[in-house]
């Protein structure tokens, strides 16, 4: 068929986002056994038992549709955050988020800018728009979010930061970000992604909550399939103006949550057992996987996140992967020779250094 | 200076309504009439599949490309996975077609009254509705084919009237039309005859379906556009990452696999349905003869909101419309025979 015909340039042209393949389809591919998988950032030890338990319980209506305006998960959101209601929107995934302000704040041919190394939907949803992105290099591992600022152009609309970094793990601090903000124009909407917030710990964290002051446009977003361990059932939200939600929800499907999810989300919200276990584990499992790549030379960025970017050198993620251990190649985001582990449980961690090790010493021989 | 963001966004969804959030009253349960919804539960072995994959797996992102699903598709409605797209409820594949074939000023035709959220889908695209008045009894406009529209939405059987024109008629559109034909068939299962054979001969038919409707699984929001591999090839580029969760893939499989259950209870609602029909006509009102798992029941010239006011005072939700094609209908989704027996008997009361 002649796609010339139905289908704009811009989409025609679009390389769609390359997911890390599923444990399974790997197995089967390398013909390996009982692989480990720490590619994708997701919760090592599992989801909140809370909401496993409120999912089940959910079982008998799936006949009906869900709550459209996911009601409950949005008061208790706005319980616990003490702002009103109609500054926050339930999303499928902090994804769907992502493609909702693009779709609602950006025309055919304008502008936004993100970081060379920034998580790569932003562009793929941008030119799927038929926007353009303007992509200011990195300092180091970090955003330049001065040259961010002055990258700017009369049309740009949105500037998306993610804060801590995908896939660097690096985060911008409060000074920089105020300096920022002082620069920004503010016709321009700045989108902060705050997937990983809940594992920072760093006192020069701008926690961008705290800057909705009303004079600007800002939204922050965040997910529960990080910290809350459950990314399989796809749930995220965005806190920002009424005005901007209420825009934010005239292109939002009707029924964009499923019924699962909502009830997932909020149990998971109140478990302050599971959330704790999680930031002590990936605190232990961090600073195991740092220990031990310096001890084996490797170099990593700095990271504030639950995942590391680290140098291994050509050739190291297959060779990984026959070894059973699936980590994230960085190529796609402008690293040759570096992947990102994230951090998995004491075992799952163990078990990657022991196959680097092994790996490292057959490179030398 | 403050910014105003109504002032930044886009005209097209500047000018778009606000959200009204479905009718979801709190104060009592209702009989739910109004939302086309299932009234049996899914199969059981949906909820023991489920069961076993909630657990630790939730943690873990979904299949991107839902290849199991899609396969499991292909073999149920003689497809290949190429032709197959799965969506977080046809509500985003009707989402997406907008966003991968309608651009600014690009016309997209459908017969009109039909699911609002074509209007919507289009405005934000900035397409140009073409927007063409049903004749009184539903039967297909022809000029739907001589607009040079890029898409055409049909919904098969229809919505709301539940009418299903002959495939012959579908066909005709199919041939004449230049742009792309996209047959919405959520309601499919609860009709006699489905338009898959057109997607065989036509590369530019799209159908879509629904799991919400006869699968009994609104609340997990699955649905499949089938439609040429070429074009799926496109709309896969437009597709958010991880679109659809763990649990609905899960769901989903488990209920092709379990087809007969779903031809039961489409069975029950279809014996219902005619009842309803029948009922309905008793009751003075002439009722369209009905394809999908809901009924548009007519008084002609006269408003039916009392009567929709009187049922839910009397714990039952069914669908008006206040729009002057439809002010003197209600729209009945097809229960369970003891929630029509309870809808019959307020109507009557209401009535006389
Ligand atoms: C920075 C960032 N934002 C958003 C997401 C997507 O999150 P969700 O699962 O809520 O769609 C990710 C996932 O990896 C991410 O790294
Ligand atoms: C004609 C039509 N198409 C699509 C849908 C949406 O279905 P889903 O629940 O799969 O998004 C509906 C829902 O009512 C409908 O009536």
């Amino acid at each position: 068929m002649d796609m010339q015909k139905y289908v704009p340039e811009w989409i025609r042209t679009l390389t769609p986002y390359q997911p890390g393949k599923p444990v399974e389809e790997l197995e089967r591919e390398y013909g390996i056994q009982d692989a480990i998988k720490i590619a994708s950032n997701e919760n090592p030890i599992g989801p909140s038992p809370r909401a496993v338990a409120a999912i089940t319980a959910a079982l008998p209506h799936l006949h009906r549709y869900p709550d459209g305006d996911a009601f409950y998960l949005k008061r208790r959101l706005a319980e616990k955050l003490g702002i009103e209601r109609s500054r926050i929107i339930i999303g499928n995934g902090s994804n769907e988020l992502i493609e909702m302000i693009v779709r609602a704040f950006l025309r055919v041919g304008e502008a936004v800018v993100i970081g060379e190394h920034a998580f790569a939907i932003y562009r793929l949803v941008t030119q799927a728009a038929g926007g353009r992105t303007i992509t200011v290099p990195h300092k180091g591992f970090k955003f330049d979010l001065e040259a961010m600022s002055r990258a700017i152009t009369p049309d740009t609309r949105i500037v998306f930061l993610d804060n801590p970094n995908n896939p660097t793990g690096t985060i911008y601090t409060r000074d920089e970000w105020e300096q920022f903000l002082r620069t920004v124009p503010p016709e321009v909407m700045i989108v902060v992604d705050e997937a990983y917030f809940e594992f920072v710990e760093d006192p020069a964290y701008p926690d961008s909550f705290a800057y909705h002051t009303g004079d600007r446009l800002l939204v922050t977003l965040r997910t529960f399939s990080k910290i809350g361990g459950l990314a399989g059932v796809r749930v995220g939200y965005g806190i920002s103006s009424p005005e901007v939600i209420d825009i934010l929800n005239r292109i939002r499907q009707p029924f964009n949550v499923n019924a699962l999810a909502q009830v997932g989300a909020l149990a998971a919200l109140d478990d302050e057992e599971h959330i704790r276990r999680t930031r002590e584990n990936n605190r232990q499992g961090m600073a195991y996987l740092r220990r031990e790549f310096d001890r084996l030379g490797l170099a990593y960025a700095p990271s504030w996140a639950n995942f590391l970017l680290v140098h291994l050198g050509p050739g190291m993620y297959e060779r990984l992967l026959r070894e059973g251990v699936i980590v994230r190649p960085m190529e796609g985001y402008g690293f040759p020779g570096y992947a990102r582990v994230s951090v998995g449980t004491p075992a799952e961690n163990e078990r990657c250094i022991a196959a680097l090790e092994k790996l490292l010493r057959e490179r030398k021989s | 200076m403050t910014v105003r963001p109504l002032d930044l966004v886009r005209a097209a969804i500047r000018r778009m309504q606000g959200y009204v959030p479905g009718e979801q009253p709190q104060d009592k349960r209702y009989i739910k009439l109004n939302s086309n919804e299932n009234p049996y539960p899914p199969s059981p072995r949906v909820t023991a599949a489920l069961r076993r994959a909630i657990g630790d797996d939730l943690r873990l992102y979904p299949d991107p490309l839902a290849d199991r699903l899609r396969d499991q598709a292909a073999a149920v409605y003689g497809l290949t996975r190429e032709q197959i797209l799965v969506g977080n409820g046809s509500d985003e594949l009707l989402t997406m077609l907008m966003r991968t074939f309608v651009g600014a000023g690009d016309r997209v035709a459908y017969p009109v009254p039909t699911y609002s959220l074509y209007d919507a889908l289009v405005a934000m695209q900035e397409g140009e509705a073409v927007r063409i008045p049903f004749p009184a009894d539903f039967s297909l406009p022809p000029q739907l084919a001589d607009t040079d529209a890029k898409l055409i939405f049909l919904c098969h059987p229809h919505a709301p009237s539940g009418t299903l024109p002959p495939l012959s008629t579908v066909e005709t559109i199919a041939q004449r039309t230049r742009g792309i034909l996209v047959i919405d068939e959520a309601y499919i299962d609860f009709a006699h005859e489905t338009a898959l054979p057109l997607l065989h001969k036509y590369p530019h038919v799209i159908l879509l379906r629904s799991f919400s409707k006869s699968f009994s699984l609104a609340g997990l929001r699955i649905g499949l556009a089938f439609a040429h591999p070429s074009l799926i090839q496109e709309l896969l580029k437009v597709k958010d990452s991880y679109n659809v969760n763990r649990l609905s893939l899960i769901a989903a499989s488990a209920a092709l696999e379990d087809y007969a259950w779903m031809r039961r209870n489409v069975d029950k609602i279809r014996a219902t349905r005619g009842r309803l029909t029948q009922a309905l006509r008793e009751l003075g009102y002439f009722v369209y003869d009905s394809q999908a798992n809901f009924v548009l029941a007519r008084k002609q010239g006269i408003n039916q909101q009392p009567i929709y006011r009187g049922l839910k005072e009397r714990g039952i939700l069914v669908r008006y419309f206040s729009s002057p094609e439809l002010y003197d209908c209600l729209r009945i989704t097809v229960g369970t025979d003891e929630q029509i027996d309870q809808l019959l008997a307020s109507l009557k009361q209401l009535i006389s």
